[in-house]
């Protein structure tokens, strides 16, 4: 099905959830997606990306404690899904399936 | 420290604009986190900054939709290739986008930056806000100035000055007239703009017998003496008189007024006999620390008290005591405020009509492809796709647009600023200033916004409406647009036919003298040739006889100043036989004219005679009065044979009355014309005298054969500009006649379009009301009617709007009383006509799809599914 297949963003913004475990909130993904990936996704696009996940069940979010440094707001802790686990992992497979084999055609480029 | 958390209007936005849910408040306190955290190492503004932009970026998610893939890059790039093609494949209609948005918000621009040029020019003087005009519009003399400067505690610095225009003459060049000022040495060290090169006048530079010296402009020094250092000490002939230059102004130096290039120290010698006569010097001080406009003003109204104590003869009691003073930053906006203010209001005006035409193409436009919107929407196409599809749509017509607003600016501002005569000072601002950038970013985001916004809310409501309205519902003919675009082609059709009224009434207006057919010379004596008195009479008259035998040349003569040019000085005129008394001297403006002036000028003898041939010869001398200082003198009497003292050192001598001659406008072509007494030139040794031929001839082609003339009577003498004194009246009408005739284009232009808006309305309703018009007409509609009914109802919408219309110029004339002569600014006739005009042209542009309605063949519209 279309929905297994995960577009790279959200790929990787559901494996900085499972890195940062019990601590995953927007603010610790993004910090996250920046220093190991190198990546730094605006504003818009991480949230947008975090609803659609949510929405597709491939991720949920809870509720903590709300705190002055966040104007009086909760922090939305963030965790995968089993479902979501799921397609992460057919993504990978897919994709190994395809990089196997191509090594050394990209180290000979 | 400062706030250290984000700006709360921004969060209240984005409160606002986000779907209020978990998401909205998990985001907004991640950012509010992150805000805290990177303010402790970064300012406060660059974390606003950094805040907004992710607002924007949040913002502009939530509008648009993420790209499916997050290749944002690849499907701009498709969604501007996709703009491309549609804005090709309806050629026309891009086109009238382009074109009238660019040219409405181009006109604009090019508006806005002479305004902002001409307003935020820094003002002539250094410390504007402490410098006040005395008595604005009002002129005094330098006797005046002399005894007001004992008795002003209130001011650091006061002094006059005089705008004119000098004859000049550098070493080995050729003499040319200048524009320039005659100022007091301290308030010349007030000016904003000080010498670079040399230096300012010395305070004993005012007194008589100093050494002549004259400060240059940077350009005059650059152009006539070469931008050599060494020019300064050298000498060069101002009227005749040779002078020191003694300082070159540094870059902009050109004030008072604009465009000077010669300063000359005002003196003040008590030996002048024109010290008191000669008024007309503008007044100016500068406040001490401390005092304010207020004790500026009282010392000026005591000083009027003590004048009329010292003179009760020339000074009634209440002189000066309606006499005010006004900042002089102020003083110099004033003088463009109204005719710009104007401008802008008809561009903006032009600019809402352009816009709701191009909001009418649109909406045309968006119809026609609402079944291609619909079938990728049954296609899966998001709305949030169909949306960022239109806006990039928006985005490539706002910038087409804008580039051809800058391109129209460019050169519109320069040629708009040059309309204007060059004494207002109206200049466009550099195009870099960040006023004006700002003005046309804002204009193009406005333009994207509208060009985005309309197509979405009608593919929207075409979305809800679906097929309902394509058999036939009701849908209101677009009224609102209809009324608005009359009604601002009414508003500013009534402005310009004020200003046409008001121009035309000025035509009219007797001038006195007839300027067609006049050329008119300045000559200067220099100071040798005006120590010697029968030398220049000699002159005078070998000039005058040599301009008389110019081919083609009917009549000359000369006088001591040109009605409408420069303002003669005034002299109190005293009848014998009535005690010397302020009460029936009146002040006169002073012509001293030779024998041929009033047959060459055209101007009518009333009564009496004129100057002969006994007035050449040296002698007693008489005057010839004109009728307003008869009526004035003598109501209801004969004035030949009375005799009057128009000199105040002599107040005894009395000179016979030879004539009276029709009046003529002198000082300005609105006031009524003011008493002007003649003297014969031969008895008043005047610097300056202008030469006036009446000749077939063009003006230009005369130049030669005066210069030769001056030449073949004295060759020391330098002749300053020949111009034709039709040109002097076109002057005179000032900024009133270029703005009537940028207001009288713009309103023609909003007319036009607002008719095209109507038209492309009414079709537009047409269309869309085809198949109704179809099922109506086949079950009997009677033709005539329908088309009644159509024309009817917008002539109906064109009626509200043109109603609106007239009360809104109503409103607004008030604006234009300042520029109006002679007509009222509620001028009934002026309201009536353009709104006749508006509604004609409306019922024109209706008349053509009533009309397609009218002929329609019920069959092929029922059968066209």
């Amino acid at each position: 099905m279309n929905a297994e297949f995960l577009g790279e963003f959200e790929q990787m913004v559901l494996l900085s959830i499972l890195r940062l475990g019990e601590g995953a909130y927007g603010l610790a993904v993004r910090d996250e997606l920046e220093a190991v990936a190198g990546r730094r996704p605006s504003s818009g696009a991480l949230y947008t990306t975090l609803e659609r996940l949510e929405r597709k069940g491939l991720m949920e979010s809870t509720a903590g404690e709300p705190s002055d440094a966040r104007g009086g707001r909760a922090r939305r802790y963030l965790a995968v899904t089993p479902a979501g686990k799921r397609a992460l992992g057919h993504s990978r497979r897919a994709l190994v399936a395809l990089w196997d084999g191509l090594e050394a055609a990209l180290d000979g480029s | 420290m400062s706030r250290s958390s984000p700006p709360r209007w921004i969060e209240r936005v984005l409160e606002r604009a986000l779907a209020p849910g978990m998401w909205s408040q998990g985001a907004l306190g991640d950012l509010s986190e992150a805000y805290v955290r990177l303010r402790a190492r970064r300012s406060a503004v660059l974390c606003d900054l950094w805040y907004a932009w992710q607002a924007l970026s949040l913002l502009g998610h939530r509008i648009l939709g993420p790209g499916p893939s997050h290749g944002t890059g690849g499907d701009l790039l498709a969604d501007a290739r996709w703009a491309g093609r549609v804005a090709l494949r309806r050629p026309l209609t891009t086109c009238a986008v382009v074109l009238t948005l660019g040219l409405g918000l181009g006109a604009n621009t090019a508006v806005v930056s002479v305004m902002h040029g001409s307003f935020r020019g820094a003002s002539w003087w250094a410390d504007a806000d402490r410098t006040l005009v005395l008595w604005p519009d009002h002129e005094f003399s330098r006797g005046q100035l002399s005894i007001f400067l004992d008795q002003a505690p209130a001011y650091e610095v006061l002094g006059a000055y005089r705008l004119e225009s000098f004859m000049i003459q550098p070493p080995g060049g050729d003499a040319r007239s200048a524009f320039g000022a005659l100022i007091s040495p301290r308030l010349f060290g007030a000016l904003r703009v000080q010498p670079t090169l040399g230096r300012g006048f010395r305070p004993e530079e005012t007194l008589p017998g100093g050494e002549p010296v004259v400060v240059v402009s940077r350009g005059f020094w650059l152009r006539e003496l070469g931008g050599d250092r060494s020019a300064v000490g050298s000498r060069i002939q101002v009227n005749g008189v040779p002078r020191t230059v003694v300082g070159v102004q540094g870059a902009g130096g050109t004030a008072p007024g604009h465009g000077s290039e010669v300063w000359l120290p005002l003196v003040l010698d008590p030996a002048d006999p024109e010290l008191f006569p000669d008024i007309s010097y503008t007044l100016v001080g500068v406040l001490r620390e401390g005092a304010s406009a207020a004790d500026g003003q009282r010392d000026l109204r005591s000083f009027g008290t003590s004048l009329s104590r010292m003179f009760p003869f020339f000074y009634r009691p209440d002189y000066l005591q309606d006499g005010t003073v006004r900042v002089a930053a102020e003083h110099e906006r004033a003088l463009l405020r109204t005719p710009l203010g104007l401008l802008m209001g008809g561009t903006a005006a032009l600019l809402l009509v352009a816009a709701l035409n191009v909001g009418n193409m649109l909406l045309v436009r968006a119809v026609e492809r609402g079944p291609d919107f619909a079938v990728r929407r049954a296609l899966g196409a998001g709305r949030a796709r169909l949306v960022r599809q239109l806006a990039t749509e928006g985005a490539l017509l706002a910038t087409l647009a804008s580039i051809l607003a800058v391109s129209v600016a460019v050169p519109g501002a320069d040629a708009l600023a040059r309309l204007f005569p060059s004494e207002l000072g109206v200049t466009r601002s550099d195009w870099t200033s960040p006023a004006v950038a700002l003005f046309v970013s804002a204009g193009a985001a406005l333009m994207w916004l509208v060009l985005t916004v309309v197509p979405v809310m009608s593919c929207l409501a075409g979305e809800e409406r679906g097929l309902r309205e394509s058999i036939g519902g009701r849908s209101a003919p677009p009224r609102a647009l209809v009324v608005l675009q009359s009604a601002l082609a009414t508003t500013l059709l009534v402005g310009a036919a004020l200003l046409v009224s008001s121009v035309a009434n000025l035509r009219r207006l007797p001038l006195g003298f007839v300027p067609e057919g006049l050329t008119a010379a300045t000559v200067s004596a220099p100071a040798d040739l005006l120590r010697d008195r029968s030398r220049l009479r000699r002159f005078q008259q070998s000039l005058v006889e040599r301009a008389r035998s110019l081919p083609g040349a009917t009549a000359a003569g000369m006088t001591s100043a040109l009605p409408l040019d420069e303002l003669p000085p005034t002299t109190p005129v005293n009848p014998r036989g009535s005690e010397v008394d302020v009460s029936v001297a009146v002040r006169a403006a002073r012509f001293a004219v030779d024998d041929g002036f009033f047959q060459a000028m055209g101007i009518r003898l009333e009564a009496g005679r004129l100057f002969g041939s006994t007035e050449r010869r040296p002698g007693p001398s008489a005057v010839v009065v004109n009728r307003a200082l008869a009526e004035a003198l003598w109501p209801g009497e004969d004035p030949v044979g009375r005799s009057v003292a128009i000199d105040p050192h002599a107040w005894s001598s009395f000179l016979p009355v030879l004539g009276v001659v029709s009046d003529m406008r002198a000082a300005s072509l609105v006031d009524p014309p003011r008493p002007a007494v003649f003297v014969s030139l031969y008895e008043w040794s005047e610097r300056e005298t202008s030469l006036v031929v009446r000749s077939a001839a063009d003006a230009a082609l005369l130049a030669p054969a005066i210069r030769d003339a001056v030449r073949a009577s004295d060759p020391a003498v330098p002749l300053g500009a020949v111009r034709p004194l039709s040109g002097i009246v076109r002057d005179a009408y000032g900024s009133s006649w270029v703005t009537m005739g940028l207001l009288a284009v713009l309103a023609g232009i909003a007319t036009t379009l607002g008719a095209l808006g109507v038209h492309a309305a009414l079709a537009h309703h047409v269309a869309r009301r085809r198949k109704e018009i179809g099922v109506r007409l086949a079950l009997g509609a009677d033709r005539s009617r329908l088309v009644r009914r159509m024309l009817g109802a917008a002539l109906a919408s064109t009626a509200i709007g043109v109603a609106i219309g007239c009360g809104a110029a109503a409103a607004s004339t008030r604006l234009l009383e300042s520029l109006l002569f002679g007509v009222s600014a509620l001028e009934p006739l002026a309201f009536v006509l353009p709104a006749a005009a508006v509604l004609i042209v409306a019922a024109l542009a209706a008349l053509g799809p009533a009309a397609r309605a009218g002929r329609m063949a019920p069959a092929d519209v029922l059968r066209e599914d």
